[in-house]
Formats: structure tokens, C-alpha cells, sequence
């Protein structure tokens, strides 16, 4: 007996309910099969991920060699990765972080590695030179200059991304 | 560079340029010495490969000699020297923390064997780093001379 003022009739209730439930269980169902297959696209990209790498105090006028530790991921291989920054503020006081690696053929520059060139970047591999801005110089080994890190200041520390050609 | 088929091609058509082999050397043990023969494996990979990481440029690293018996170990070493310099490498550094390599004459470079995993990361981290540098300041000083 359907009581006083009700609107909704036996037969609609239960539409209602089967279709609340039914859709409940389709979802469960459905979207761990929608995350599987766009799994891709959320998973988080860490091209665009910066280190924090140190405090923006300690950056001084003279380069310093810093190494960092950076997630990185080859096809499905993911490992950490250690990467070496030479920080150091110019002249209009802007924060400049060169890669050390040679453009020649992957050495690790160092600076003032040549003891007769004390504000040069110097590879010890095949003699190659840069100026401190890391402009390669002519005669020697390297076409290019040093790559310089993607770069944030944030709260007082600075975090480097990928290293950026420079042309 | 490293010893794959990738960095091999590389170093065949820069042949004039990656000219020093680094060759590590590991002795093995199965018994109680398994976990002192392991620690002085990590070291020594450790240095070579953090060597080869800053000189990639110049140079090739070899995969690890290992031996059981020293004598065995020395033969195969110098067989690798003389196979690598025939083949166009004029530098070959062995990189070994086993002091009883000291009686041969071979280019060899000595770190001690630390167990690498007792210590912080950052330690380790400057540990290898340090052994890594005199590495590194041998062979500048070798490349310098020639």
C-alpha cells in the first residue's frame, strides 16, 4: 500500500536503486581500468623537476663546484643520476650555473684546473679552455660553450633543472 | 666512456682522442672473506666509475678484472695491457685496493679497501670523490707528459 503524498511508485524506486548501485559497481570497475590505460599521462614528468641543489648566501663572485642528485628515467629505468653544477654570481650579481661537461667529448671541466689560467675553465682531457662565463675559446679543442642549468631562486636556496645548449 | 656497444663505436671513430683505459681490478672470495672482498669491490667500482663520469672524454672503462688467485689475477692484468696498448690505448691505469699488486710493474693506482656502506652518504660520497681526484691528477699528469 503506497503511502499518503508519496510520488515515487514501487517499479521507479527500484529503477532508481539498481541503476545507483549498478553504476557504483560499473565504476569500481571501470576506473582502475581508465587509470591503467591513461597511466601514462599522469604519471608526473621529471624533465621539469629542479633540485634543490644550495643556499643562495653561499653563491660567491668565485665559481663552486656543486654535485647534486637528480631522479632521471632512461625508457623504464629509472635511477639517480649525479650531476655537478659550477655556481657562481657575474658581475650584475645574476646567478650563473654552467655544466661541467665539455662540449668537446664529455669531460668534466674544472675551474682554474689549468694553475696558469686561474679564471679559466680548463678540461683535462684534451687541454680545451673556457672564459669564466664559459665561452669557449678559439684554438682549443671545444666548438661550444659550457651548457648553463635551467635556474630557480626560491626561498633562498637555488634549484637547477636540465642543462640548456648554448649556441 | 663506458664498455658498450654505443660508447665502443664512439671510441673507434675518436680513436685519436679516447686514448686511456681504466681497468679495475676485484678479487673474489665465496667463503667469510666474501664480505671484505665485496667492500673493496665497491670502492674500487665506485672510484673507477666516478673517475670515469668527470673523464668520459678521454677515456675507456674496462669491465672489472677479477680474480681468485693473485698470480692469475697479475697474468690476466698484464695480458689486458698488452692487448689494450697493441689496439692503440697509450695509457692504461689499473685500479686495485689489493696491495699485493704492488710487486708487479704495472700502471696501478691503490685505494683502500673502506667499507663504503658503514659510513653516511655524504661521506662516501666525499671519500669516493677524494680517491676519484688522485685518480684523476695521475692520469692529468701522465696526459700532460705526453
Amino acid at each position: 500500500m503506497a503511502q499518503k503524498g508519496s510520488k515515487v511508485t514501487r517499479r521507479q524506486f527500484l529503477t532508481y536503486t539498481l541503476t545507483g548501485v549498478g553504476g557504483f559497481m560499473a565504476a569500481t570497475l571501470i576506473s582502475p581500468m581508465v587509470n591503467f590505460a591513461i597511466d601514462p599521462v599522469l604519471k608526473k614528468s621529471d624533465a621539469g623537476d629542479k633540485v634543490r641543489v644550495m643556499s643562495l648566501d653561499d653563491i660567491t663572485t668565485e665559481p663552486q663546484r656543486v654535485d647534486f642528485k637528480k631522479q632521471t628515467q632512461d625508457a623504464w629505468y629509472e635511477f639517480e643520476e649525479t650531476l655537478s653544477a659550477w655556481v657562481f654570481k657575474d658581475e650584475s650579481g645574476e646567478v650563473i650555473a654552467l655544466s661541467p661537461i665539455c662540449t668537446h667529448l664529455g669531460c668534466q671541466v674544472g675551474y682554474g684546473g689549468d694553475p696558469t689560467r686561474p679564471t679559466e675553465f680548463f678540461c683535462p682531457c684534451h687541454f680545451g679552455r673556457y672564459t669564466k662565463d664559459g665561452t669557449n675559446i678559439p684554438g682549443t679543442p671545444p666548438t661550444s660553450p659550457l651548457a648553463r642549468y635551467e635556474k630557480e631562486e626560491k626561498d633562498g636556496f637555488l634549484y637547477l633543472g636540465s642543462p640548456v645548449t648554448q649556441l | 666512456m663506458r664498455f658498450d656497444s654505443q660508447d665502443a663505436k664512439r671510441s673507434l671513430t675518436e680513436r685519436q682522442y679516447v686514448d686511456t683505459l681504466i681497468v679495475p681490478l676485484a678479487e673474489l672470495a665465496f667463503d667469510d672473506e666474501m664480505v671484505r672482498k665485496a667492500e673493496s669491490y665497491e670502492v674500487v667500482q665506485a672510484v673507477a666509475l666516478e673517475t670515469e663520469r668527470q673523464l668520459s672524454g678521454r677515456t675507456m672503462l674496462s669491465p672489472t678484472i677479477s680474480y681468485v688467485d693473485v698470480d692469475a689475477g697479475h697474468a690476466l692484468s698484464e695480458a689486458v695491457y698488452d692487448k689494450a696498448t697493441a689496439s692503440g690505448f697509450t695509457h692504461v691505469l689499473f685500479i686495485s685496493s689489493d696491495v699485493r699488486f704492488k710487486a708487479f710493474e704495472l700502471p696501478i693506482i691503490f685505494v683502500p679497501p673502506l667499507a663504503l656502506k658503514g659510513m653516511s652518504a655524504e661521506q662516501s660520497h666525499t671519500m669516493v670523490q677524494n680517491f676519484a681526484t688522485q685518480v684523476i691528477t695521475e692520469l692529468s699528469g701522465r696526459w700532460m707528459a705526453t
